[in-house]
Order: structure tokens, then C-alpha cells, then sequence
């Protein structure tokens, strides 16, 4: 169920879901007058960093492989 | 409430904008273009997170995630030639479907927000007199009640940086 096929955009749309995230932390921090919520904000950044890292290595190993990065047609697994 | 006051004006101009931007990478033919749209979209968060009071997070936002997220996004998708027009139609059959599941989820953060009300508490950790601002104030939170966490975080780090070289080798 997805929209796009390019895995570099599917990637890109993860991160505006993490961005939501992060919003949503620093907003709760304000209105709560706690900082844990910005300490959170921060480690899902980390994590975001770490996993765009990765995401985009095999990206790139799979365009090596298969020539083209369409998700539709990495579908090795698929019964 | 009058912590928000000053900034209403500018608040709903950068969540249009932020809102418009995030909804252009998803429609945008171009891939290359989608990453710059995505870009302007981490400045309008960073802007957000600045009208929140969490000034060294847009800071962060800045430097981490435009600065050096996408531009691993722009290396990879220039290194692959990635910026040709992807083939095939955009909305493949299920458009529909992401209206409506949307509205509902949109009408659902509606709800909580109306069922919150909007008085904000003044916690001690948020003052920004209470000792060197935002940043110090977040360094003493995470240094020393969440310090498990930014460990395991650097651990993380360095297996993604581990990872990340050994799947993009050419030869193993």
C-alpha cells in the first residue's frame, strides 16, 4: 500500500514521520514543563541519523545488484 | 499561554509551510527535487522547535538532520544517477485509500489536542534563567538521568557507521 515506488522517496517519507515524532516530543515537553520529552527528541535523532545511514548503504547495494530501485521489483522474498 | 503569544503569526506560517513541504516530497516527479523540498521542511521543524523553547533541538535539526542526513541523501541519489524521472504513475491505485485512512488519523490528533486544552505548565528544567539556557539544561537531563540512554545511542552510532561501510563495498 504505498504510493511511490522509489525506495530513496520511501526513505525520505520516514523521515518526515520522524520529524512528526520529534514535534510531537518537543510540543508535549513544552505543555508538560517537563525536558524529558526534548531528551527524546534528541536520541530519535540519533536513531534517525543511524538508520538513514544504513537505509541508504543497501539502497545502494541493491542498485549494484538489480539496477533500478523500484520496491516493486525487490521482490525476491515474495510468495 | 503568553509563552506562545509572540510567535502566533509566524507559528501558523511555518506550519503551513512545513505541512505544504512535506506533502511536495510525495508528489514531486523528481527524486533530486524531493530531497531539496525536504530540506526547506527540516528548516520549517527547526523553526517549530525554536517557537517551542527548545532552541539547541533546532540547532541540532539544523546541523544533524539538513546538514547531514540529507546530504547524504543528495550523495547517494547523485551518485547512483538517481535524478532521472522515475517511471510509471505516481498514485498507483491506492489513493483513495490514503485519503481516507489520513482523515481519520487527522481527525483523531484533532480530538487529542481539543480534549487537552491548552494551559502549559512551567516545569523547572524549562526556565531559561535556570542556569546557562536551553542547552545546559538539557545536557544536565541527559547526562545524568538518561546517560544509559546516550550510551547505548553511541553504541548504535558506531555499529550503523560499522554497517553502513560494509554494505556499500564493492567487493566484501
Amino acid at each position: 500500500m504505498l504510493l511511490r515506488r522509489n525506495a530513496i522517496v520511501i526513505l525520505m517519507s520516514i523521515e518526515i514521520m520522524l520529524n512528526a515524532a520529534n514535534l510531537a516530543f518537543a510540543a508535549f515537553a513544552l505543555a508538560w514543563g517537563s525536558l524529558e520529552g526534548q531528551v527524546f527528541v534528541f536520541l530519535v535523532l540519533a536513531v534517525a541519523a543511524a538508520e538513514v545511514a544504513i537505509g541508504l548503504a543497501i539502497m545502494v547495494a541493491i542498485y549494484r545488484e538489480r539496477g533500478s530501485i523500484d520496491v516493486d521489483r525487490i521482490n525476491l522474498l515474495k510468495w | 499561554m503568553d509563552a506562545l503569544q509572540p510567535g502566533v503569526a509566524v507559528f501558523w506560517g511555518t506550519a503551513f509551510l512545513a505541512v505544504v513541504t512535506a506533502v511536495s516530497v510525495i508528489l514531486i516527479r523528481s527524486t533530486i527535487y524531493a530531497a531539496l523540498v525536504l530540506i526547506v521542511h527540516l528548516f520549517a521543524v527547526a523553526a517549530l522547535f525554536v517557537l517551542l523553547q527548545a532552541e539547541f533541538l533546532a540547532a541540532v535539526q539544523v546541523v544533524v538532520y539538513a546538514g547531514a542526513i540529507m546530504v547524504l541523501f543528495l550523495f547517494v541519489i547523485m551518485m547512483l544517477g538517481l535524478e532521472r524521472v522515475e517511471e510509471g504513475s505516481l498514485l498507483v491505485g491506492q489513493g483513495r485509500w490514503a485519503l481516507v485512512l489520513g482523515s481519520m488519523v487527522a481527525v483523531l490528533l484533532v480530538l487529542v489536542v481539543a480534549a487537552g486544552g491548552t494551559e502549559l505548565a512551567v516545569g523547572p528544567g524549562l526556565e531559561p534563567s535556570a542556569g546557562g539556557g536551553n542547552t545546559a539544561a538539557l545536557g544536565r537531563e541527559l547526562f545524568t538521568r538518561h546517560v544509559l540512554a546516550f550510551e547505548a545511542v553511541s553504541v548504535l552510532l558506531l555499529v550503523a557507521m560499522v554497517g553502513a561501510v560494509v554494505l556499500a563495498k564493492r567487493r566484501l
